[in-house]
C-alpha cells in the first residue's frame, strides 16, 4: 500500500515537472516582414543592461524571417539601410504565433531627397489652402523649417510671422491620393494629439519642437 | 449492520454527485468566461432598456470577449445615456448610465419613484469619480495648476473646443503676447510634460487663421 502511494507521488510530481518543461520549452511561430532590402537581428530580452544584447541574437536575416521562438520577450533591432531608420521593435512570444509586418520610416537622407521632388506640389496645395483664408491686415507668414516625415507621406513646418510681435504658427499637411492637404486646420501655436488622433505623435512631436 | 451501511452509502453517493454537479458547473462557468471580460451594468431607472453596440441584454453582469463596446440605457422620456467601454481579458469594468429625464412626464415619474432618484444619484456621483480619475490619470500636469508668473499664468478648465465632453480639459495659458506663450510652453516641458498631449487654449491669443475661409 505504502508503495503504492509512494509511486503515484512520484507520478504526480513526475507529470508536474514534465508538464513545466513543456510548458518553458514550448515555441510559436513566428513571421516578420520588412521593408525590401532591410536587415535585422532578433534578440532575446533578458532583464539584461541593453548592451549585452548583442551577445543573445537568437537569428538574422535579411527582408523577413520565419520560424519559431520560445516563450518570452524579444527585440527586433534593422540596421540603417540608407533609405530606412534603424529601429527597435519590443515583442513577446506568448501560447499565440506572431506576425509583425514592420514598416520603418524613411532616413533623413531620403525624406530629404523626397522632398525636392515634393516641394513644388505642397508649396501650390499650401498657398491654394492659404488663400482661403481671410488674415487681418498686417498678418503675413512664411513658411520656414519644412520637412517630411514617416515615409514621406506627411510634412510639417512653421509659419513665421513677418512682425515679429505675432506667434509662430504650425502645421502638417498629408499626402492622400497624390494629393496634399492640410490636416491641422488652423494652423496653431502647438498641435495637440488629442485634437488630431489621426496623425502619428511623433510627426506631431516633431513639428511641435521645430 | 447491513441496515447502518445502506444509509452511509446513500448519504457518500449523494455528496460524490453534488461534488460532481459543483464541478461540473464551476467548469462550465469557466470554459464560458475563459479568455473573456466582464461588463457590470449600473443603471437607474432599473427598467430602462440596455443595449450593448446595439443589442439588447438582460442582467446586469455580462462576459464578453475583448474589444470596444458600447453600452446604451434608453427609457420613453429621458434622453439616452451612453459609454463605450474598452474591455480586456479578465477585466471587469463597470458602465455607469443614467438617462436624464427630458419630458415633464419623466420629471414626474421619478419624483414618484425616490429610490430610482436616489439610484440615479449615487450613479452620478460614480460617473463624476471616474471622470476625475479619468482626467487625473490622463492630464498629469493638472496636479501642478493654477500657476501664476509674471508674464504668463497656467490654469485649466472645460475645453471650449469640446464643451459636452467632461474628459477634454483643456490647458489655459493666460500671456500678454508671444514671448509670454512661448515661456508657458517652455515651462510646461520644463515640468517633464508634453504639451501635444494636452489641450491648450490661449486665452488672449488671435488665431488669423480661424475664420470663415475665403471671406
Amino acid at each position: 500500500m505504502k508503495k503504492t502511494r509512494f509511486l503515484l507521488l512520484i507520478m504526480i510530481l513526475a507529470f508536474i515537472l514534465i508538464g513545466a518543461w513543456i510548458h518553458f520549452n514550448s515555441s510559436e511561430g513566428i513571421s516578420i516582414s520588412l521593408d525590401p532590402g532591410v536587415k535585422a537581428k532578433i534578440v532575446k530580452q533578458n532583464n539584461t543592461p541593453s548592451d549585452s544584447l548583442s551577445d543573445q541574437t537568437i537569428a538574422s536575416f535579411d527582408t523577413s524571417f520565419s520560424g519559431k521562438l520560445k516563450h518570452g520577450n524579444y527585440v527586433l533591432i534593422t540596421t540603417d539601410s540608407g533609405k530606412f531608420q534603424a529601429i527597435s521593435h519590443q515583442f513577446t512570444m506568448g501560447s499565440k504565433p506572431v506576425s509583425l509586418k514592420i514598416q520603418q520610416p524613411y532616413s533623413s537622407t531620403e525624406l530629404t531627397s523626397l522632398l525636392k521632388t515634393e516641394q513644388a506640389n505642397i508649396d501650390q496645395a499650401f498657398n491654394t489652402k492659404y488663400s482661403t483664408y481671410s488674415l487681418s491686415y498686417g498678418y503675413s507668414y512664411k513658411v520656414q523649417q519644412g520637412q517630411l516625415l514617416d515615409r514621406g507621406e506627411w510634412f510639417g513646418a512653421l509659419l513665421v510671422p513677418d512682425n515679429n510681435q505675432y506667434d509662430t504658427l504650425r502645421f502638417v499637411m498629408q499626402k492622400k491620393d497624390g494629393r496634399w492637404l492640410l490636416t491641422t486646420d488652423p494652423p496653431n501655436i502647438v498641435l495637440s494629439s488629442i485634437i488630431y488622433p489621426e496623425v502619428p505623435k511623433d510627426v506631431l512631436d516633431t513639428v511641435n519642437s521645430l | 449492520m447491513m441496515g447502518t451501511r445502506r444509509p452511509i452509502k446513500i448519504v457518500l453517493i449523494s455528496m460524490v454527485v453534488v461534488i460532481l454537479a459543483l464541478l461540473s458547473v464551476l467548469v462550465k462557468n469557466f470554459a464560458q468566461h475563459r479568455g473573456k471580460g466582464r461588463i457590470d451594468i449600473q443603471v437607474a431607472p432599473t427598467d430602462s432598456l440596455v443595449q450593448i453596440n446595439g443589442k439588447r441584454i438582460r442582467g446586469s453582469k455580462q462576459y464578453l470577449s475583448p474589444g470596444t463596446y458600447k453600452v446604451e440605457a434608453s427609457k420613453s422620456g429621458f434622453t439616452n445615456d451612453a459609454q463605450t467601454i474598452q474591455l480586456e481579458k479578465n477585466q471587469v469594468r463597470t458602465a455607469y448610465l443614467s438617462p436624464e429625464p427630458n419630458s415633464a412626464e419623466a420629471q414626474a415619474w421619478l419624483t414618484s419613484h425616490p429610490k430610482e432618484q436616489a439610484k440615479r444619484e449615487a450613479i452620478g456621483g460614480q460617473k463624476f469619480k471616474i471622470d476625475q480619475d479619468y482626467i487625473h490619470s490622463h492630464y498629469p500636469l493638472l496636479a501642478k495648476l493654477p500657476q501664476e508668473f509674471r508674464y504668463f499664468s497656467l490654469s485649466y478648465g472645460q475645453s471650449t473646443q469640446y464643451p459636452n465632453d467632461p474628459k477634454k480639459i483643456a490647458i489655459i495659458i493666460k500671456a500678454f503676447d508671444a514671448s509670454g506663450r512661448q515661456q508657458a510652453l517652455q515651462w510646461i516641458r520644463s515640468q517633464g510634460y508634453d504639451p501635444t498631449n494636452y489641450l491648450i487654449e490661449f486665452s488672449g491669443f488671435y488665431n488669423p487663421f480661424i475664420g470663415e475661409p475665403g471671406i
